[in-house]
């Protein structure tokens, strides 16, 4: 007899909506239950095996990995009998299975792949028994629970049933490794099943086990189990009725009560401890391989890689003609390549050069970011854009030996159809199972936990609606912003039953994973197939699969994975690389553009970025003029200032104060002096947190990337305490005070979360400068590229178009006779002009666009509305309609203007019989009148979402002078501190969570933005004007300070003045 | 002279037939609101309203941010009040009235032709209408042309009352928005684009291009602007409605008195019934208390049926069952109908009892134990909770089936060979004790030892469990309990296989076995 019991059957949340417990969760409970292992059974896949498996390792309990299948062929699970009212749907039955070793791991996840690729969409799919038959070896199987296959046979055709379904069981996998389970959660009818069981058992001399079907850690979490069986089958718990739990009794219980429960039964009890002695597989045993690069003969991966690396070098640093840098990177570079070949990374660095290679043949902008920007190899190899050592970046942020993790390499490609050619590209060259994407895991968050949670407690919809809507989704959350009050403010009573078991049942559920998604663009790839190391499915995407874990397992279980990212600000970088050359003649290449064109600094200095990437923010706008950049580090420093890191840490402020040389640079530390004199003191970047860790606690390269994450991430709560113990340590041996040590601690742990490392800094800052560079050289070109890809950015493309105007461009309207779908540079007279594309109509379809171009081109311009409606047959009246009102058909035949377009586009659209076919119109001119100023506007703003014509404001500034009200223009001229009126149309409002409710109002008027603060007392008192109203009047007293200009608001008002609503960019 | 037609415009009516009851509310803002909670939205409000800042189409968190607001529910009932009030309004003007259908307003056309001689002036006619209707505390426009369409399209958009002499209905119409001829949106948004505003600018379009353009709703739309659009005036009809309402002066506390006077009521719908070859599926009574507060009551015979005395009868036992709790100061009678049943009885099947005597058994019993939930037939729930079940309306009972067989046996056991094997041997017979007896019970680490039950003291010789159960955690109605299955025997060799259950530390039988 013996006490050592092992759960060996447990579901944990990630079984979506039956388990109800974390798997970190579990394993908490059985460490402290003194389980020496258990094992996780998550249904069809292994999806929280890896987080199950990381947290069971630092706290001694080994991790068994299994999985319950769903199998068609065994029939459905067990159900009441139908006389019983009950609303079990028709399920097939779970077969438990665990890994005895790696084969039977690997075969799980095959079995689990091709259960989940057979489905047509993304559903939870079921394997047949021909699955089971091929994938047995190496796999344990017990007969289940309720769930199981021995239960339904005994439910469907009593003991003989059970015993054909166990002998066919044996069949497969094997007398010794088919154990009949039993589960005691105080049921008659399982006792029932249990007795059966025994008997069959012993007639075919198989093992009995004792498991208890595991739902959740603790009894008390029964109810989100029951919850969440109430959200999966879609019924309020009122009338769940049996298809919630009878009892509370599926919890990890003590190994003693277990003993006791099936004291009539030791051997059950016993079978546990020898089966987990049997389970010699862990997931440490992955056998996970990073695809070997094919190499030519005579060659290894190493010599190859270092021959691509040198050529690179010559290539990147030759033109330099700086021979000291020249043989600083061949230093870097051999001293990367001896850690790439010791840690045998060469295969994964020439699969990312040759992604890099794949998208420069094919025309795709490309561009590294992330930490991989620290490594000269990565920019040798072109991955990346930035010079690591000219920057004297640190390498250790990307890579180090003793970190015993992977690298990992973040591609930043054109949003849309390119980066989906990239990723496509992987997928071919690896294949479908030797690729894929990884997960998402949605979790329950505030508004779908309220929203779920309340409606299985039976919540009547307005009410629903109500509490979602009250879910505030600003940013900022006041200290008064809790579930709570909002119950209150509602008119709710917190503490009525109800309710307060609604709010528990809420918080309990944060977090908890809902479904799984996809991540925007991690990729992992595997040498052999992926689907033997982890399981893949369908995503929801055509084309796409994605593996069963989130980009931290896959990281935790050492996976190497290659982030494919889209950026629009890349697309627009490359039409401009296009257009350029074409509309200007310049050639242009994006790797020389000169880094120290006075014009761009002047313009960055001076807050004019709208659409540059990066630095367009109102935020960024705000710091510009004090930051003052003037050489390319200094934008570097900018991208990277304005993060919730720096700001929360209060590192912004003191910086800005020492660029403008109004503050003395000081130190924590005179050694920390080298590491932090870039930056005036303040450490900005994660490389600089690592040298600090480096330099005053003598930590290695390693541990200090270590504390990184550690105080990034949420996992690992034990090893961050034990990495500040060692932190202080050290500062105390290098006799760094007390005062001192807390300060550094501070600086270190406020940014950890949030802070750029400095190499993706310095990529952001290349893909910025190259847009302010574009913008400010290139005006035509760039506003044309920005257009034709949005949406993106801060700014909607009316504020782009007024923005470009104001700098002289001259934007044309959309014109049926010479637009194309997407907006285009033409040439008037010696300059550059915009013409708007097609694609700026609303309602009108690309194909039908595309069409009339074609037709264009082919016949040449159309002579009447009528022209064509006869040559465009695919335009509709509605198609027509919208071109005829925005004025795009004032250029056909006689149009005279756009009702005239109107009348005449009316009566193409609705074609007479044959009969009528040849008659004329009477008359050549419609009677109706033409659209005054106001009905243009309108139609612009209806139509195209903007006008090419005079802003709003414009037309109404003699009333507004009037009025006293100033134009943003006028604002710099008034002094600091005076009080003044400004009115516009809001183009972007924010409540950013760092700003503690303060507002922030971006107001655009016809001759530029101005900034309006709003304190949350005022917010609160003119809520709905302030978040809802498009043009507003704000007065208060003028704030400029350093040239940057705001409106600290007294009083908001709205502004009346049509119907016009070019919408604005709310941040939430 | 060609006919002259008045119309009557109510604007806002759905506000205005709520208010009409209500004076006390008409000098304040109110707003009246229509559809299902969370899509509810205001759909007419008074004047007051509208100038505090009430639009149509807000919805309820929009209004609660405006203060001072009276917000009402639409109703449907006291709009057909009112609408009938208007009606007879109307009615006493012309026999020949059309009832014009909008969203939010009421209208109606009087044919005038040839009431001058009896009632005056149209100027008169017209303004008597008007003074009339708002004697009934309804507001309205009126006015009268001998087109009806100007009549009407003035009447929307003016406040007032106007005769159109023939010949100036394109003049009179000119000036008004262009709207009110009830575009659809595709129309609307056209003539926006167009800059078409008023029927002044719409009539002055070329027809044939507008026929051209819009096709003949084109031409309609040109004929009415200008005021040339024909309309031949369809008179309202009676609508069949089994309602009969009656008011006490004084309350009436007597039941029997109640009935009494019921009883004609019910004869008369019965008999008004019958002359259309249907019969009552449902009666409705409604009775207005003294304080306001309403009691309805709705029996629904098994079998739509004429016999008023039996129906009196259903109506009668139900009151007694569930009395009205103050005294009757109204009664409300309503019917639904259906096609009477007919039943051809087979000469060799059983005979049944007569549906409208069962019913009324039915009522009696329902009517001595208090509540009709508490007679019929016993129907399971969908519930782990002990004696999880309903009582449902009486049926029949039928012969049993094999799977009816199957619940005398646990689940797992069905298979047609368990079933014949158990139909063989001697059924095990289970009293379910209700409520469940307390009992003293001796318990050893939770298992029960020895226990007295009535009087009796018994050892526990064999003990099965414990079988636990727990639900409705959610909510007030939480339970758990935790059961045993016990054979025992007493001190005089008696023995006992029981149900014992524990919550709480309190232990009772729940069960016996025979």
């Amino acid at each position: 007899m013996t006490e050592q019991y092992i759960e060996l059957h447990a579901n944990s949340a990630f079984s979506f909506l039956r388990g109800a417990s974390l798997p970190e969760t579990l394993i908490f409970r059985a460490q402290q239950l003194e389980y020496p292992a258990m094992a996780l059974l998550d249904g069809n896949g292994v999806y929280g095996s890896a987080r199950f498996h990381l947290a069971a390792k630092p706290n001694g309990v080994r991790a068994h990995v299994g999985s319950e299948i769903a199998i068609r062929d065994f029939g459905e699970r067990m159900t009441p009998p139908a006389w019983v009212p009950h609303q079990w749907p028709a399920e097939p039955v779970r077969l438990p299975v665990l890994c005895e070793t790696r084969e039977g791991y690997q075969n799980l996840c095959r079995m689990v792949t091709r259960l989940k690729m057979r489905e047509p969409s993304k559903a939870e799919g079921s394997a047949m028994l021909a699955d089971v038959q091929e994938y047995a070896r190496g796999l344990v199987c017990l007969t289940g629970g309720d769930e199981g296959p021995l239960a339904a046979a005994l439910t469907r055709g009593g003991e003989g049933e059970g015993q054909k379904t166990v002998e066919q069981l044996v069949a497969i996998f094997g007398k010794e490794n088919v154990f009949v389970e039993l589960q005691r959660h105080g049921l008659r009818e399982q006792e029932w099943r249990n007795q059966a069981a025994v008997r069959i058992a012993r007639s075919l001399g198989l093992q009995i086990l004792a498991t208890n079907g595991v739902r959740y850690a603790d009894e008390p979490e029964r109810e989100i189990a029951d919850l969440f069986t109430a959200i999966r089958h879609h019924v309020p718990l009122e009338k769940a009725g049996r298809l919630l739990a009878r009892n509370a009794c599926r919890y990890l219980r003590p190994a003693k009560e277990m003993v006791q429960i099936f004291s009539d039964l030791p051997r059950a009890i016993a079978n546990s401890w020898e089966l987990s002695q049997r389970l010699k597989f862990e997931l440490d045993d992955l056998g996970y391989q990073f695809p070997i690069y094919p190499v030519p003969d005579g060659e290894s991966m190493d010599s190859f890689l270092e021959k691509r690396v040198n050529e690179g070098v010559i290539k990147r640093y030759g033109v330099k003609n700086d021979a000291d840098l020249y043989a600083r990177a061949r230093k870097q570079v051999e001293k990367e390549l001896a850690l790439i070949k010791k840690l045998g990374l060469a295969g994964y660095f020439l699969i990312v050069w040759d992604i890099i290679r794949y998208c420069q043949r094919n025309d795709i902008l490309v561009q590294g970011r992330g930490s991989a920007a620290n490594s000269a190899v990565c920019y040798a190899l072109e991955i990346t854009a930035v010079d690591p050592v000219g920057m004297e970046l640190l390498f250790e942020r990307f890579l180090s030996e003793s970190r015993g993790e992977w690298p990992d390499i973040d591609l930043d490609l054109p949003s849309g159809d390119k980066r989906e050619q990239a990723i496509q590209y992987v997928y071919q060259r690896y294949g479908q199972l030797g690729a894929a994407m990884t997960a998402n895991v949605i979790t329950y968050r505030g508004k779908s936990a309220s929203r779920e949670v309340g409606k299985a407690l039976g919540f009547d919809i307005e009410t629903l609606n109500k509490l979602t809507k009250l879910v505030s989704t600003w940013e900022w959350r006041g200290p008064n912003d809790t579930l709570e009050n909002q119950f209150q403010s509602a008119g709710f009573e917190a503490r009525h039953p109800h309710i307060a078991k609604f709010l528990d049942l809420t918080q309990r559920i944060q977090d908890m994973p809902r479904h799984l998604g996809q991540h925007s663009g991690g990729m992992v790839i595997c040498q052999g197939q992926l689907d033997s190391v982890v399981p893949i499915e369908p995503a929801s995407m055509p084309g796409r699969s994605v593996v069963q874990w989130d980009k931290d397992d896959c990281a935790d279980m050492h996976i190497i994975k290659v982030d494919l990212l889209g950026l629009g600000m890349m697309a627009v970088v490359k039409d401009c690389v296009d257009l350029v050359p074409r509309h200007y003649g310049v050639p242009v290449d994006l790797a020389q553009l000169p880094q120290d064109d006075p014009e761009v600094y002047a313009t960055l200095q001076q807050a004019d970025t709208v659409g540059m990437f990066q630095v367009e923010s109102r935020a960024q706008m705000a710091s510009l003029p004090r930051n003052y950049p003037t050489r390319f580090y200094d934008l570097v420093v900018q991208v990277a200032i304005i993060r919730p890191g720096p700001i929360v840490g209060n590192m912004s402020n003191p910086y800005m104060r020492r660029r403008q040389k109004k503050e003395e640079i000081k130190y924590y530390h005179p050694l920390l002096e080298p590491v932090l004199r870039r930056t005036l003191g303040i450490p900005l970047f994660q490389e600089q947190l690592l040298r600090m860790a480096m330099i005053v606690a003598n930590f290695t390269g390693a541990e200090a990337e270590e504390l990184r994450r550690a105080l990034g991430m949420r996992r690992s709560t034990q090893r961050m305490r034990e990495l500040g113990v060692k932190l202080r340590k050290g500062m105390t041996d290098n006799g760094i005070e007390t005062k001192t040590q807390e300060e550094i601690v501070q600086s270190i742990s406020s940014f950890a979360l949030y802070g750029f490392p400095e190499s993706h800094a310095a990529s952001f800052a290349l893909i910025a400068y190259a847009s302010a560079y574009f913008k400010v050289h290139y005006l035509a070109a760039f506003t044309c590229a920005i257009l034709n890809n949005q949406p993106m950015g801060f700014y909607s493309p009316a504020v782009l178009v007024k923005d470009a105007q104001r700098h002289g461009l001259r934007v044309l309207p959309i014109d049926v006779q010479r637009s194309g779908w997407d907006c285009e540079v033409e040439r008037a007279a010696d300059d550059r002009v915009l013409r708007m594309g097609l694609r700026y109509v609303r309602g009108l379809r690309q194909e039908a666009a595309e069409m009339l171009v074609r037709e264009r081109e082919r016949g040449g311009g159309f002579t009447s509305a009528e022209d064509l409606g006869r040559r465009v047959p695919m335009l509709n009246r509605k198609e027509m309609v919208a071109l005829a009102q925005i004025g795009a058909l004032n250029w056909v035949g006689e149009t005279g203007h756009r009702r005239d377009a109107l009348w005449q586009v009316e009566r193409v659209s609705r074609r007479p019989g044959p009969l009528l076919q040849s008659a004329e119109e009477s008359e050549e001119v419609s009677p109706l009148e033409r659209m005054n100023w106001e009905e243009r506007l309108m139609a612009d703003f209806r139509g195209t979402g903007l006008t090419v014509g005079k802003h709003p404001m414009a037309y109404h500034r003699e009333r507004l002078a009037r009025l006293r009200i100033l134009s943003a223009e006028d604002l710099r001229t008034v002094a600091n501190g005076r009080r003044v009126r400004i009115a516009g149309c809001v183009i972007a409002r924010q409540r950013p969570g760092t700003a503690k409710g303060f507002v922030f109002l971006s107001i655009e008027d016809e001759t530029g933005i101005a900034n309006a603060i709003v304190s949350p007392q005022i917010y609160e008192r003119n809520r709905v004007v302030v978040s809802t109203e498009r043009f507003l009047i704000v007065e208060g007293k003028l704030q400029n300070q350093d040239n940057v200009i705001h409106v600290r608001a007294e009083r908001v008002e709205s502004l009346h003045l049509n119907a016009v609503a070019a919408p604005s960019h709310d941040f939430h | 002279m060609s006919a002259m037609v008045a119309c009557l415009y109510a604007r806002e009516f759905p506000a205005q037939a709520l208010l009409r009851l209500r004076p006390e509310l008409r000098r304040k803002a109110v707003a009246v609101m229509e559809g299902e909670a969370p899509r509810e939205f205001v759909c007419a409000a008074n004047e007051l309203g509208y100038q505090v800042g009430v639009e149509r189409g807000m919805t309820r968190p929009q209004m609660e941010v405006l203060e001072r607001v009276e917000v009402l529910r639409r109703s449907a009932a006291e709009e057909d009040s009112a609408k009938a009030a208007l009606l007879e309004c109307a009615g006493r003007f012309s026999p020949r009235v059309e009832e014009v259908q909008f969203e939010c307003a009421l209208g109606f056309a009087v044919d005038l032709s040839g009431t001058e001689k009896l009632l005056g002036s149209t100027e008169r006619i017209v303004g008597k209408l008007r003074e009339q209707a708002q004697a009934m505390g309804i507001s309205i426009s009126v006015a009268a042309s001998c087109n009806f369409h100007t009549a009407l399209c003035w009447a929307k958009a003016h406040v007032g009352a106007k005769v159109i002499p023939a010949g100036e209905e394109k003049k009179t119409l000119a000036p008004i928005p262009v709207d009110v001829l009830a575009l659809t949106l595709d129309q609307s948004v056209t003539f926006s684009l167009w800059g078409i505003h008023t029927l002044g600018a719409l009539a002055a379009l070329p027809q044939t291009e507008l026929v051209a353009r819009l096709g003949q709703e084109g031409k309609r739309l040109h004929q009415l602007a200008r005021g040339e659009h024909p309309h031949l005036l369809k008179p309202v009809e009676y609508e069949f409605a089994l309602k009969e309402e009656i008011e006490f002066e004084a309350g009436v506390e007597s039941l029997d008195s109640v009935m009494f006077v019921l009883s004609p009521m019910l004869q008369q719908l019965a008999v008004r019934a019958e002359g259309r070859a249907l019969a009552l599926a449902t009666v409705t009574v409604e009775c207005g208390l003294e304080g306001g507060a309403r009691h309805a009551r709705t029996v629904r015979p098994v079998l739509p049926t004429i016999d008023h005395e039996a129906l009196l009868k259903l109506i009668h036992l139900d009151l007694i069952a569930n009395p009205p709790g103050a005294a009757v100061v109204a009664m409300k009678v309503s019917a639904e109908t259906n096609r009477p049943s007919r039943a051809q009885l087979g000469l060799f099947s059983p005979q049944f009892p007569e549906p409208m005597r069962l019913e009324v058994t039915l009522a009696r019993l329902a009517a001595v134990v208090g509540s009709a939930e508490r007679v019929g037939t016993p129907e399971l729930v969908d519930s782990h909770r002990r004696d999880g079940f309903r009582v449902g309306h009486f049926a029949e009972p039928k012969e049993p089936t094999l799977a009816r067989k199957e619940r005398a046996l646990e689940w797992g056991t069905r298979s047609v060979e368990n079933i014949r094997r158990v139909e063989n041997t001697q059924r095990v017979g289970i009293r379910v004790l209700r409520p469940a007896e307390a009992v003293y019970v001796q318990a050893h680490g939770g298992r029960p030892q020895q226990f007295v039950f009535r009087s009796e003291q018994y050892l526990v010789m064999e003990c099965y469990g414990p079988w636990s159960a727990s639900g409705d955690w959610w909510g007030v109605e939480k339970w758990a309990r935790e059961q045993w299955d016990v054979v025992a025997s007493s001190r005089s060799g008696r023995p006992l296989c029981c149900q014992l259950s524990s919550f709480a530390a309190m232990w009772a039988v729940e069960a016996v076995f025979d």
